[in-house]
């Protein structure tokens, strides 16, 4: 009791001390320390191209959304409050970069039933829940993704979304139903 | 509690597939619990369906994309914050620069226009205009010899 009571404040502290690590950063990339650049971008690059790929679905249009991300994060750390974390407010500006690329993907219609069918159930299925997802609503397939896959708490899809938590609860079920729908159509078929 | 006459009762079914999602999210309590478990012996559709969501939605999260980030991701981006830098930088001097260059002109101009008013007239006939004549070439044939005085 006493070493998990030990252990999660020991946790609590890390995160407090890379919180205010993080910030330093910040403060130096504002005042153009490059080092302080090869910092943030070490630390949130391989969670931001999963996010990106993810929602995207392309590992190589993912690394292309992140360094869009990074570069405009930059660009604009002057709008970045004191109070707010910087992850938070780059994860914001991947998600509305892939969203904008989903966009744009929709305008073009690609098909998903022309994927070349691959041996092993489980290539199936990915290319199945792929053709499923691009079925969803923008916003309910943002909102989805970020939950199940990449399993953030209702506030981190709020903050990621720029919408409130009551939205993304409401969007998280119809995703869900939706998805449930889709899938039974699918697989019935 | 005030009940809110607009909002609309929700259904047994609806309770069932909130707390089919909701029990991917959090722990029922045991109230929800039971009510979830009460259901799903009640109806027998309702099993398959439960069972149905959770395998759709394991598979979407088996289907996440691991990715390996390139080597040179790092340089990449720092190359082209460097560049957008020196960018912005040029933006943020052009207009300096280019309103120093016009105030320069203007001054170069007032200083000539000063310095012309105070320089003095150098043409003694105001009015006239200067011209370059050429003296006709006249051949002088000399049939005598002059006469120099002594």
């Amino acid at each position: 009791m006493v070493g998990q009571h030990y252990f999660e404040r020991a946790t609590s502290n890390t995160a407090y001390e890379n919180a205010q690590l993080e910030l330093q950063w910040v403060h130096r990339c504002r005042a153009g320390d490059e080092a302080a650049l090869a910092n943030l971008i070490a630390k949130h690059r391989m969670r931001l191209v999963r996010t990106a790929a993810n929602l995207l679905r392309d590992r190589h249009e993912a690394e292309d959304v992140a360094q869009d991300a990074f570069l405009k994060a930059f660009r604009e750390i002057h709008k970045l409050r004191e109070d707010r974390a910087f992850s938070g407010y780059l994860y914001r500006i991947c998600v509305r970069l892939c969203m904008d690329r989903l966009r744009l993907k929709r305008a073009d219609v690609i098909e998903f039933d022309r994927a070349e069918p691959h041996e092993g159930g489980k290539v199936e299925n990915r290319v199945l829940i792929e053709k499923l997802l691009r079925k969803l609503p923008l916003e309910l397939r943002t909102t989805l993704v970020l939950r199940e896959i990449e399993q953030l708490s209702y506030e981190e899809v709020a903050e990621a979304m720029n919408v409130p938590v009551g939205t993304v609860r409401s969007r998280l079920h119809a995703a869900r139903e939706r998805f449930r729908a889709l899938w039974l159509e699918e697989t019935a078929e | 509690m005030k009940l809110n006459p607009f909002k609309k009762k929700e259904s047994a079914d609806e309770r069932v597939a909130k707390l089919m999602h909701e029990r991917r999210d959090r722990e029922l309590s045991f109230d929800e619990q039971s009510f979830f478990i009460e259901a799903i012996k009640e109806n027998s559709d309702l099993f398959p369906q439960v069972q149905e969501s959770s395998r759709c939605l394991n598979l979407l999260q088996a289907a996440a994309i691991e990715t390996e980030v390139d080597d040179s991701f790092d340089e990449r981006v720092l190359r082209l914050a460097r560049l957008e830098r020196g960018r912005t930088g040029i933006r943020y001097w052009a207009p300096a620069l280019v309103g120093c260059a016009v105030a320069c002109l203007v001054l170069l101009s007032a200083l000539q226009m000063v310095l012309r008013t105070a320089t003095p007239e150098l043409n003694p006939f105001p009015g006239s205009e200067s011209r370059l004549i050429k003296p006709a070439s006249r051949s002088l044939e000399l049939f005598e010899e002059p006469h120099l005085a002594r």
